[in-house]
């Protein structure tokens, strides 16, 4: 084998040595809802000010929000059961303005990649929501995977101040 | 001859004579030749005479005869059938020995058409398992069965079919099954942890290759070669379970290079006659090397 031939084979295998590929994942490690709030009939954001978001029945009664003001959040979902509720608290905690938001589901074993790793997908069969405060909900995509585009559009008449 | 009739004729013979000089010079003038063509180059050494005398005489094919010939004389020109080398590419478990989680093995067969164009047959296993640290799953792809077909162009065509370098492309598909097991979730929030498996899980890719590659010849009809391959996906299928981390034969569904490393059994298909007269030719044309 003639010597730059030799060299070419080392080079090339160098080359394959060297490189690396991405480990990193670019998406969530697990299945989330993002709910976003809109203005009514429109598809501008608004955030909402002063809300507590919390789920029925977590343990510890723990809070996911707690008064502060904002335009999305992600909404963890009970696995050992196919329905979670969430209340929302418009005003701060023992606020009689509450809305509560209903999801029904089914589970589904999901390999996302070697990077992000196995979860479970959430196929949604019913959203429902009270309407004290919020004017409206709409689904954006049915089945809630790892996924950071938004699932659940929640519409409130935007106040202009 | 009457006195007449002689000077008549001298007329007649002095206007003819003048006329073929005004023609000449009219010609020199009509058609002027530049000083660095008007060249003979002499022909090349050991054009057969009889060549020459034939070009010389108008023959213009002669020339085009005597290119042919000697190419004929510098590098053989091998038939259509050259030989068929089959092959094992077996780099992968090696490399799964030291580490790598998946691998895939093939034998090959390339029919060597004129030592230039190579259509290949590939066909392998792959199989791979990963349990990646910091992350809640094990990933086992059952050994499966793939193939691919393609072709080589060999640059080396002019060499010694022993020694090839070629470029190739390929087209792969495979259908296989995978297992997630051991599979586990917590929910911070929610305080909630479990576990969950799914097997069986079916899928199939379908792809293509672009290649570089090298053959050598070690001992006897055994050669070593090596190939690099760019790959990309034109289609693969996905369940409501997810997508395939793995492909057998392609690799990981994120990756796009390959390599491979083969073993070959060459197995010539021409028996090559060399004549006296091709014999003192090459050795006419070494010498003057």
């Amino acid at each position: 084998m003639k010597p730059s031939m030799r060299i070419f084979s080392l080079a090339v295998v160098a080359v394959l040595v060297a490189s690396c590929s991405d480990n990193s994942c670019y998406e969530n490690n697990s299945s989330l809802p993002l709910v976003r709030f809109y203005a009514s009939g429109t598809t501008t954001m608004v955030a909402i000010s002063d809300v507590t978001i919390r789920g029925i029945d977590a343990p510890g009664d723990s809070v996911l929000v707690d008064g502060e003001t904002i335009d999305e959040v992600y909404l963890p979902l009970r696995a050992t059961v196919g329905t979670t509720q969430w209340e929302f608290c418009y005003g701060g905690v023992g606020s009689e303005l509450v809305d509560t938001l209903t999801l029904k589901y089914k589970l589904i074993p999901y390999f996302a990649s070697a990077e992000c790793g196995a979860m479970y997908n959430f196929e949604l069969t019913s959203v429902a929501m009270t309407t004290y405060v919020a004017d409206s909900v709409a689904v954006a995509k049915t089945t809630i995977d790892n996924g950071l585009d938004v699932a659940i559009r929640i519409f409130y008449t935007a106040n202009n101040e | 001859m009457k006195p007449m009739k002689r000077i008549y004729l001298f007329i007649v013979l002095i206007a003819l004579a003048t006329l073929q000089c005004v023609a000449q010079d009219t010609l020199r003038h009509v058609t002027p030749v530049r000083p660095s063509t008007n060249v003979v180059k002499p022909p090349p050494r050991g054009t057969d005479e009889a060549l020459i005398r034939r070009y010389l005489n108008g023959d213009s094919a002669a020339l085009e005869e005597e290119r042919r010939d000697s190419l004929r004389r510098v590098y053989t020109r091998y038939p259509l059938l050259t030989d068929v080398a089959v092959g094992l590419n077996f780099i992968d478990p090696v490399l799964m020995a030291v580490g790598r989680d998946y691998a895939s093995v093939d034998v090959h067969a390339t029919l060597n058409m004129w030592n230039r164009l190579q259509p290949v047959l590939e066909i392998g296993v792959g199989w791979g398992k990963t349990t990646p640290e910091d992350m809640n799953f094990t990933y086992r792809a059952k050994p499966s069965i793939y193939g691919k077909v393609g072709i080589n162009y060999n640059f080396l065509f002019k060499s010694d079919p022993k020694y090839n370098a070629f470029l190739g492309v390929r087209l792969g598909y495979s259908s296989f099954k995978y297992d997630l097991t051991d599979a586990n979730y917590h929910n911070s929030y929610w305080d909630e942890t479990f576990t969950f498996d799914a097997r069986g899980i079916k899928s199939s890719a379908l792809w293509g290759e672009v290649l570089a590659g090298l053959r050598v010849h070690i001992w006897r009809e055994w050669s070593l070669g090596w190939t690099i391959r760019y790959h990309g996906l034109f289609n693969y299928s996905k369940s409501e379970n997810g997508k395939p981390w793995f492909i057998p034969g392609y690799g990981p569904r994120r990756g796009s290079l390959g390599f491979t490393f083969s073993l070959s059994y060459t197995i010539p298909l021409y028996k090559k006659h060399v004549t006296e007269v091709d014999k003192k030719n090459n050795n006419e044309i070494k010498s003057r090397l």
